[in-house]
């Protein structure tokens, strides 16, 4: 893999077997499986430090491809590369427990992310102090608000110090302010060489941020290339 | 120098940290939820240990001296197991959540639930311990009484490690391992020398027990309260054999967490 690479998708297809009721092992020899091809012979060059946009309709395989390129999801064919420390931002708040206090909750969900327990001590105070959270970060998580869990989840994802920051439409959630902010926080924290790669159907933040954009439609890629060029292509697509 | 160390971690570290945290959350996330949560670990062998005594001294007439003792010292660790076991085996389909949205090695749920079981046992037994000490018929505490607990505790973690490995990642593949596993401690709860000691199985029937290698863990956990003995061969045979059964429950473990997010 070339230096200045921080993704290297070669031929990367997925398949999913359909189910339709929970897995057993009764079911395994006995029935039939139905298959679908989330992605099919993807190839797709990512430079260090580039910010790319990946749009499609729902169901189009943007989330599989992120989960592949995160490492979460093994493609069925086809070799993924990556250079550097990966983040995600699919879901801040998958490893929170309500009942532990929000200490508890930042080292635990860093660690989750890749941190060593030695960055986490290092980086507790501004990781607090970012979320805003103030005097609750010694109070169980279930007194939190929505927002306050946001924040939180999203400060550890952001201090964990990545290479490549994988954002799946978590800015769509949360209060308007918090979605400015945030925002604002991401250019500016990611201004230098880290890759960010922004899956999202919100059109003007695409535009905003990145100014690579992937289409994607059914498990394929339908163009690439400049952002303004590729949202003309989508939209015309869509409608 | 040190940046480079801090920056490329060992994944081993990594694990180590991420597996004593979620350790530790277990355990506070139990002691949170009731306030007797730690000492149910304790009531429940003891509620086991008065029902099944009574109905084997006094129905089934059982001639076995400080039988309650002999009882209470076997519960214990099962106890261990049967819980670590069944709650372990489900854990990865519960936090489906956390592996479906985040890359981590995935061994750390079912282990976690392991060792924060593996926790309470520990603090059951020295209380128990503190019971023998000062209690004056029982003259226990040897230095070989201590050395065969150790290592039976090393061993029935090593196996109950070994065994939740395996069946939490078959059992994303399979939901029906869970009930399997179930109904497969009941049964063997009764198929190990815990509430009967191995010398009252005739000696023909014995190598079924040998086959079990639960049997040779337990019958030196209950050495101490009860003569009995266990030949050497056949021990070395079931440490062999669960030793296998934590290097198979790794290597499936590994071969097959890629494909977890696929099932879930």
């Amino acid at each position: 893999m070339k230096k200045n690479l921080a993704v290297k998708l070669s031929q990367i297809s997925k398949k999913y077997y359909l189910h339709h009721d929970k897995p057993t092992l009764i079911e395994s020899i006995f029935s039939r499986k139905e298959e679908f091809w989330a992605l099919s012979n993807i190839n797709l060059e990512i430079k260090t430090g580039s910010k790319i946009g990946i749009i499609g309709p729902n169901g189009a395989g943007k989330s599989t491809l992120l989960k592949i390129i995160t490492g979460i999801a093994t493609p069925t064919k086809g070799k993924v590369n990556t250079q550097g420390k990966i983040a995600s931002l699919i879901d801040v708040e998958a490893g929170f427990h309500p009942d532990l206090s929000g200490k508890d909750n930042i080292y635990l969900n860093g660690l989750l992310l890749g941190m060593s327990k030695y960055a986490l001590d290092e980086k507790f105070n501004k990781i607090v102090n970012f979320s805003g959270i103030g005097k609750f970060v010694n109070a169980p998580l279930h007194t939190y608000s929505s927002g306050m869990k946001l924040r939180l989840g999203f400060s550890v994802a952001v201090f964990s110090d990545p290479d490549i920051l994988i954002i799946d439409e978590i800015i769509s959630a949360g209060d308007e302010e918090f979605q400015r902010k945030s925002f604002q926080k991401m250019k500016s924290f990611f201004k230098d060489d880290k890759t960010i790669i922004f899956a999202s159907h919100n059109l003007a933040e695409i535009k905003q941020l990145c100014p690579i954009t992937v289409y994607i439609s059914r498990g394929q890629i339908k163009s690439k290339g400049q952002t303004k060029k590729v949202i003309t292509n989508y939209l015309n697509n869509q409608s | 120098m040190f940046v480079i160390i801090r920056n490329k971690m060992p994944k081993n570290l990594h694990f180590a940290q991420l597996l004593i945290a979620l350790t530790k959350k277990e355990i506070k996330a139990r002691y949170k939820h009731a306030v007797l949560g730690f000492l149910w670990i304790f009531i429940n062998p003891l509620i086991q240990m008065f029902v099944i005594g009574f109905v084997f001294s006094f129905i089934f007439n059982v001639k076995i001296k400080n039988y309650s003792v002999f009882l209470f010292s076997g519960l214990l660790p099962w106890n261990f197991f049967s819980l670590a076991l069944t709650k372990a085996t489900p854990r990865i389909i519960w936090d489906r959540t956390l592996v479906k949205k985040a890359k981590f090695p995935r061994a750390v749920i079912p282990l976690s639930v392991v060792l924060s079981h593996f926790f309470h046992f520990l603090i059951s037994w020295f209380i128990f311990a503190i019971y023998l000490i000062y209690s004056p018929n029982f003259k226990f505490l040897s230095l070989t009484f201590l050395t065969n607990q150790f290592l039976s505790m090393i061993l029935l973690l090593v196996f109950t490690s070994g065994f939740s490995l395996l069946a939490s990642c078959l059992n994303v593949f399979y939901r029906d391992i869970n009930f399997f596993i179930q109904a497969l401690v009941l049964i063997w709860f009764y198929a190990t020398p815990i509430i009967y000691p191995l010398k009252v199985i005739p000696s023909e029937y014995r190598i079924l027990f040998y086959l079990n290698p639960l049997s040779g863990i337990f019958t030196i956990i209950q050495q101490g309260f009860t003569t009995q003995k266990f030949p050497t061969s056949i021990l070395l045979a079931q440490v062999i054999f669960i030793f296998c059964t934590l290097l198979l429950g790794i290597k499936i473990f590994k071969s097959k967490q890629k494909f977890f997010d696929d099932w879930l």
